[in-house]
């Protein structure tokens, strides 16, 4: 038998775009939306409590990688969906400069609500066809971690809008109650399918339907962010917003800004194959929710192999599941004020 | 040994016409950002991307032996001529040895296989496969490719008007693959019911597409030989008169006797395959019998149109 | 066509006559199944004579089919070609021309059940298939306001099956107690009007796609009942026409009934099918409950008969 990647892959699979790849990509740090309102001073003491585990993640990588110097780039979200915050020509300098005094360098600068909006096709000026946004990409490939019990007749049941790692108690799963048979007495616990013994089961929401339509949830878009900060989402086999550099006059409006603002010219790629998380640990929750969605997004295989075959190529070795590429430090970075959604 | 289990299902795409290209990319978009594959030669054809359901379930072999089975099934559909819809499912079995399930991302890294926990019968769950009927499939694989066969001929893009009525057909297969075995052997059973098992034994497969178009393409014609031989028995030449016949005929006229073209799209290994189940089943030789019955029937037709109350029939 | 055969009482005859409408269909061409939908008690198989299944199968009808849990019986529901195994002799010889004539019997210990989400995704499929397959299939339900009706309610509103004609018979035999009871079915409380809306049905679609049979009828002016005396026959002829005017009220009078089987001996005996040999050959049935039948049948099929109320 050859080997899986050969016996499932095809010619016409290989039609998937690629994308240029750092070896690691650092987010520096997580803020609240009220955060980013305090003044430059929070943000050097953020940078300076982040910069000495960047070192570190630096220096590791110098340690494992082969063929000469890492190529590591850096890169922030910003959290413009859910609450306002400051315009881009306010908080995109005050951001840079205090990164810069804290002797950090910002390459990257990405909004969120470009998680939720169509992404144009870039690379296909001729297209007029308004792409799909990142997490309609990702809601589109999950597929459903099944209980005990499940085949192709009897799929997970989906409750709209929830994605859970296990079955929900009360258990029954949508089975029909017969008439004039005695039913199951009482309360079934959840229950994880993956347990070791004891369940930890986590219920995410993906999104809800709103006046203004739907409404993705922060695990949602910040599964989106991690994937396209690993490289692997495509739409209809074309790479997902390439970063644009940044424009001489920022806008007063996050919207009319594209979804990745490259800040440094000389920055290595965007996306990485593998990115790290320096964040504090009240953000651990949401990292927990993005992980559980994560594990149940299938990536294309094609763009995994792709990917796998220039890491080979660099003489590195990768995870083979996407969610093991992600690494994660919970460290103290100041105090954080903020308690909305991150 | 490996083992590759599948199944095709083949029915008409509910809609009254040939359907334009951009409906038949609508219909078959089973995935979001993904792409829908089409090539109009030598016959029109359009393929959905690849679309995969989880399982973990029971996984019998023939002797009742049973083992645990997590991974995934693979499934596409595809449509040819505008008119007949395929849907197929696949599952690579791989034995793997202990008996915990891992963590659900490791079935995600190599969609399309279902492993196996634990010592598993394969030839014997080959066996089960292939010989259950169609009230029952392993792991679901035909409810699932029902499934995929009912999303697409919901699809509003449709306007719902069968041009003609036949049974979906079933054909399951199975790949074993061992290295030791010489030339590749294929066995092609018609069972009653629809049903049709297809026994493939190889050295080394090519990619799965390549066995999936053999599959496919052999239920394709398979399809148009029972589709046609359905419309002639509802024809009932002998009983109506010819004219009467003959209207009864239109719809394989209309619907199904362009679309005959043997391993048209098939690669090397395709053809071969074909070429051997020609001698045995000898679909071709049906297939032309069948289709010159039709054409003796409205050559019948013709000759008797002038006489006027078999015309009066005809041009109702 | 999916045709749901309902009634609100049982022994209405719901069972018999749609053997027989299903039966005639076949016998004119059309490719036919029927659909044994009445859970708690499946009786399609003793009508066809299929030795093994009088009762239901014990495994795989349909019953199991919309419910099971279990991994094995994932595939497709059941079903038993009446041609070739109806243990009447006269049936398995399948006249040249006629049509496919399948049961899909239910299971013996099967039994009602509640609202099952899944059950109604396997119900959608079920039918979308056999309407790529089938010219008529007609869908025998349990009686009265049972949970098969409301599951059928819900199964044609979904938008897999729109483009497929839907039609209802309600069957009621002519009495006082029945026609009420009808009349209520479909247009009171939890009706199936009622179910149909919340289900998604446009009302005055469905209530057009809604038609009664009525069932074991004695016609007061039958040769059948010569022999009787002329005050028993004025009496009779009182209570039909007092029946009519109850059937207006209800509801249920003439512009709403599609079809009307006369009492027949053969049927008061025993459940069958009743074949042109037992009229002609045998002369044990009579003419006029064959030709109900393939009116029956036959106006199931014409449009004009459906249009409007
Ligand atoms: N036209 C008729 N003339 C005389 N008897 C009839 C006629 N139609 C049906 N019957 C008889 O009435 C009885 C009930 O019929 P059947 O079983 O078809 O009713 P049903 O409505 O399906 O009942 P259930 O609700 O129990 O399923 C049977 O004995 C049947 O033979
Ligand atoms: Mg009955």
């Amino acid at each position: 038998m050859k080997a899986h990647a050969e016996f499932f892959e095809s010619a016409a699979d290989a039609r998937v775009e690629s994308v240029p790849l750092a070896n690691l990509s650092v987010e520096l740090g997580h803020f609240y939306a009220e955060d980013l309102r305090e003044d430059e001073d929070f943000f050097v003491d953020h940078f300076r409590r982040i910069g000495i585990w960047y070192a570190a993640a630096r220096s590791a990588y110098h340690g494992v990688t082969p063929k000469g110097r890492p190529r590591i780039s850096t890169c922030l979200l910003v959290d413009d969906y859910f609450d306002t915050v400051e315009p881009p020509a306010v908080l995109v300098p005050k951001l840079l400069t205090a990164a810069h005094k804290a002797g950090l360098e910002i390459d990257y600068v990405v909004r969120e609500s470009g998680c939720a909006d169509p992404v144009p096709a870039h690379s296909d000026p001729e297209s007029t066809e308004a792409g799909l946004s990142p997490a309609a990409l990702v809601e589109a490939r999950l597929l459903d971690d099944p209980p005990p019990g499940t085949t192709g007749a009897r799929p997970p049941a989906r409750e709209t809008g929830w994605l859970c790692n296990g079955q929900r108690s009360g258990g029954s799963n949508g089975t029909g109650q017969e008439a004039m048979k005695r039913a199951t007495a009482g309360w079934s616990p959840p229950a994880e399918n993956a347990a070791v013994n004891h369940s930890i089961f986590a219920d995410i929401e993906l999104w809800r339907e709103g006046p203004d339509g739907r409404l993705w949830s922060c695990a949602m878009l910040a599964t989106a962010w991690q994937l396209l900060r690993l490289g692997v989402l495509r739409d209809k086999g074309r790479r997902v917003a390439s970063p644009q550099p940044i424009p001489a006059d920022l806008p007063d409006n996050w919207r009319a800004l594209p979804l990745i603002l490259r800040v440094n010219e000389r920055a290595a790629p965007f996306s990485a194959y593998r990115a790290m998380t320096i964040c504090s640990p009240k953000f651990q929750p949401i990292e927990n929710a993005v992980r559980t969605i994560m594990q149940q997004v299938a990536v294309d295989p094609a763009v995994l192999t792709q990917i796998t075959e220039r890491a080979e190529g660099e003489q590195l070795t990768l995870p083979s599941k996407v969610i093991d590429r992600l690494e994660y430090l919970f460290v103290d970075t100041g105090p954080v004020r903020g308690a909305g959604p991150g | 040994m490996v083992l590759v289990l599948g199944e095709v299902q083949t029915t008409a795409l509910r809609h009254s016409g040939g359907i334009p290209q951009g409906f038949a990319e609508a219909a078959l978009a089973l995935t979001a950002g993904e792409r829908v594959r089409v090539s109009e030669r030598p016959i029109s054809y359009a393929v959905s991307p690849r679309t995969y359901t989880g399982v973990d379930c029971t996984i019998e072999a023939r002797s009742g032996a049973k083992v645990r089975g997590v991974g995934t099934l693979m499934g596409r559909a595809s449509l040819t001529g505008g008119r007949v819809l395929q849907c197929s499912v696949v599952a690579r079995l791989e034995p793997v040895p202990g008996g915990h399930r891992r963590a659900w991302s490791h079935y995600l890294a190599r969609l399309g296989v279902v492993e196996t926990l634990g010592r598993t019968d394969i030839p014997g769950t080959a066996a089960a496969h292939l010989s259950a009927d169609r009230s029952v499939s392993t792991m679901g694989m035909g409810a699932f490719c029902g499934g995929l066969v009912g999303r697409i001929q919901k699809s509003p893009v449709l306007d719902q008007q069968l041009p003609l009525r036949v049974r979906r057909t079933v054909l399951r297969w199975a790949a074993v693959v061992n290295e030791d075995a010489e030339d590749p052997k294929v066995l092609f059973t018609v069972r009653e019911d629809g049903l049709r098992e297809i026994k493939l034994e190889l050295a080394a497969p090519g990619a799965i597409d390549g066995l999936l178009d053999l599959f496919e393409d052999l239920a394709l014609h398979d399809w148009l030989l029972t589709a046609l031989l359905s419309v002639i028995e509802q024809s009932r030449i002998g009983v109506e008169q010819p004219a009467q016949s003959v209207v009864r005929l239109r719809p394989a006229v209309d619907h199904l006797l362009h679309l005959w073209m043997p391993a048209a799209r098939l690669d090397e290994f395709g053809q071969s395959a074909w070429k051997a189940l020609e001698s045995r089943p000898g679909l071709t030789r049906q297939w032309d019998a069948s289709v010159k019955r039709i054409r003796d029937q409205m050559a019948m037709a013709a000759a008797l149109v002038d006489r006027q109350p078999e015309r009066a029939q005809l041009f109702r | 066509m999916l045709v749901f055969a309902a009634s609100d009482k049982g022994g209405t005859g719901r069972s018999v006559t749609s053997c027989n409408v299903v039966y005639r269909s076949a016998l004119a061409g059309s490719n036919v199944c029927y659909l044994d939908f009445d859970f708690g008690s499946p009786t399609a198989g003793s009508i066809f004579q299929i030795t093994d299944a009088a009762r239901g199968v014990r495994k795989g009808g349909l019953h199991s089919y919309l419910l099971d849990t279990n991994v094995a019986p994932t595939g497709e529901a059941k079903r038993i070609d009446v041609w070739s195994r109806s243990a009447r002799a006269s049936l398995r010889q399948r006249p040249p021309g006629s049509g496919k004539l399948m049961l899909f019997p239910g299971d013996e210990d099967g039994g009602e059940f509640g609202p099952d989400k899944e059950a109604l995704r396997r119900c959608v499929h079920l039918f979308q298939a056999l309407d790529e397959e089938f010219d008529m299939c007609l869908i025998d339900l349990s009686a009265g306001r049972s949970y098969a009706t409301q599951l059928v309610l819900e199964a044609t509103a979904d938008p897999a099956l729109r483009g497929v004609t839907a039609r209802w018979l309600v069957f009621h035999r002519w009495t006082r107690q029945h026609i009420p009871a009808a009349g209520g079915l479909v247009y009171g409380p939890n009706g199936i009007l009622e179910v149909g809306v919340d289900a998604g049905h446009d009302r005055e679609r469905l209530r057009a796609a809604i038609k009664f049979v009525r069932t074991a009828v004695v016609d007061p002016d039958s040769v059948e009942l010569s022999g009787l005396r002329p005050a028993q026959v004025a009496w009779l002829r009182d209570c039909d026409e007092d029946l009519r005017n109850l059937a207006a009220t209800w509801q249920v009078g003439r512009s709403a009934v599609i079809g009307t089987v006369p009492l027949d001996p053969v049927l008061q005996w025993r459940e069958q099918l009743i074949s042109d040999d037992d009229v002609v050959a045998r002369d044990i049935a009579n003419s006029s409950t064959v030709e109900a039948f393939g009116e029956l049948s036959r106006r199931l099929a014409v449009d004009d008969d459906w249009i409007g109320a």
